[in-house]
């Protein structure tokens, strides 16, 4: 079986992210795998309506827009993923009565764009300075017709495969998964084969991030430290 | 107290942590800013250097919202009016509060509040105004209380606003300067400044029964040129991530008069003119 771009079952796309490059944002980072883009900006903890304010902890929203059109229901829903997932990574008793935005742009939607979304939301609260728990890395596999399983489908892999699974893990995978997706008909030897897939290609992803922050603070450490 | 001398070394590689990541499970230490704990580890939770100070460990992110700290100057920006205080955008976690009973009122003279102030508070500052204000104490959620009780602080006038980073102002023993080339300087901590005509402090005093007034003096044309030129200066030392100091604006406002004002803001000028700022911070100090 070959896929599209001639990849290996188990090879994912090449990652790609910058950190910060929106200037009035907080926090901003944009993750790329392959074609898929998503840019990520976060503002907190900041000012929140007395409508949302919570007493004891900070008021998470999240706005995502995809790449072409309006939102529709299957963007409010990935929302309410991204913002579930980090509820309870972001330390949120720490900043009472403030408000922390996670605003997501899908720049270029080639499949596995949920999980890009996650990734850019974690690298972009990072860059915010935003405390976490851990850093929350996603992956995504489909089974195509005839059982073969692939990782980090495209777009095309995707809308022909019998199902699709997103996992969220963070740093400790062996912990469980924070967040999980899975859509169409599978058999649970199939949902299990997925889920340990996953949790390598989580792993990876997660080494990729922290090697690119670790990157970005060695270097400013010794802007700032020289000035 | 013993300062980690390790800070100064340039090789902060292999200090630098991700959040989640395990800082130590020694019970000795006690964990502060940017760590949580769980069971007898501490962990980080945020990107950043780890500082250690004797027992007590925390990581420092770079980028960090301005956190206010009692006895901080800050300019700020009323945003909303309410019962008896006004908020105000310090560029901070939450908007400060500024009380009706923290603020000069006109005249000069202590006279008690009366409900008509109260009834009347637009008067004194109103939404999009801009005040100079010091950090009195917190709220119990974190939100900083400012007062202007000094004739210096209160509504600014006659400038323009530029917003820096937080980390680049230093907190200082005064943060009202008068540059030389007429022009004065107010440096928030909080990162907002806001650079006007110069006013004598005899004719502040003198306007007691106008501090609140909304109107400007008149400002020529070359008074607005320096005004925009230290604007511009400022903001190049922002992009640059000089810090801005009195001193570091001098240096940029002299450096820089071989240029227009408008020229300061394309990137290679800002770069050369920073490098001969710091340069000659360097030697300076």
């Amino acid at each position: 079986m070959t896929r599209p771009d001639r990849r290996d079952a188990g090879q994912i796309r090449a990652l790609h992210c910058v950190l910060g490059q929106l200037s009035r944002a907080d926090g901003s980072a944009q993750f790329a795998a392959g074609d898929s883009s998503v840019l990520c900006g976060v503002y907190g903890p900041v000012d929140v309506r007395v409508y949302d304010e919570k007493l004891d902890r900070a008021h998470i929203e999240v706005k995502l827009r995809p790449a072409t059109g309006l939102p529709n229901t299957k963007d409010k829903w990935t929302e309410s993923v991204i913002r579930s997932t980090f509820e309870r990574e972001i330390l949120c008793h720490l900043h009472p009565r403030t408000l922390v935005q996670i605003n997501v742009q899908v720049r270029q939607d080639d499949g596995a764009v949920e999980a890009a979304a996650i990734n850019a939301a974690t690298l972009a609260l990072v860059d915010a300075g935003i405390p976490l728990r851990t850093m929350v890395a996603a992956a995504t596999c489909a089974v195509l017709p005839g059982g073969a399983i692939v990782v980090d489908p495209t777009l095309e892999e995707a809308a022909g495969a019998q199902s699709v699974h997103t996992f969220a893990f963070g740093g400790d995978t062996a912990g469980g998964p924070l967040h999980v997706d899975s859509r169409g008909d599978f058999a649970m030897d199939e949902y299990n084969a997925c889920y340990d897939i996953c949790a390598t290609t989580a792993e990876r992803v997660l080494a990729f991030m922290r090697s690119a922050v670790e990157g970005k603070i060695a270097k400013e450490a010794l802007l700032v430290g020289a000035s | 107290m013993e300062v980690d001398t390790e800070t100064q070394v340039m090789d902060v590689t292999a200090r630098i942590v991700t959040p989640g990541s395990a800082i130590t499970s020694d019970p000795g230490f006690i964990r502060g800013h940017g760590t949580f704990g769980e069971g007898p580890t501490i962990y980080s939770s945020v990107a950043g250097v780890i500082e250690r100070i004797n027992k007590l460990v925390s990581v420092r992110s770079l980028k960090q919202r301005y956190g206010g700290e009692i006895g901080d100057i800050v300019v700020g920006r009323i945003t909303e009016v309410a019962a008896k205080r006004w908020r105000v955008d310090v560029n901070s976690r939450q908007d400060g509060v500024l009380l009706l009973s923290s603020i000069n009122l006109p005249g000069g003279i202590q006279r008690r509040k009366s409900e008509s102030d109260e009834l009347q508070m637009r008067t004194f500052f109103s939404e999009g105004d801009l005040v100079f204000a010091e950090v009195q104490s917190y709220f119990a959620d974190g939100a900083l209380s400012l007062h202007t009780r000094s004739i210096q602080y209160g509504k600014l006038r006659n400038g323009t606003f530029v917003a820096v980073f937080p980390q680049l102002v230093p907190r200082s023993r005064t943060h009202f300067h008068t540059l030389p080339c007429g022009v004065d300087v107010v440096l928030g901590v909080n990162g907002y400044i806001w650079i006007s005509k110069h006013v004598s402090a005899a004719k502040v005093e003198a306007n007691a029964e106008h501090i609140y007034s909304d109107k400007n003096e008149p400002i020529s044309d070359e008074e607005r040129e320096s005004i925009a030129r230290v604007a511009n200066c400022v903001q190049l030392l922002n992009r640059l991530y000089v810090k801005i100091t009195e001193t570091s604006i001098i240096f940029a406002y002299e450096e820089s008069l071989g240029h227009a004002p408008k020229d300061l803001l394309a990137l290679d000028v800002a770069a050369e003119l920073a490098h001969s700022v710091t340069g000659r911070l360097r030697q300076q100090s």
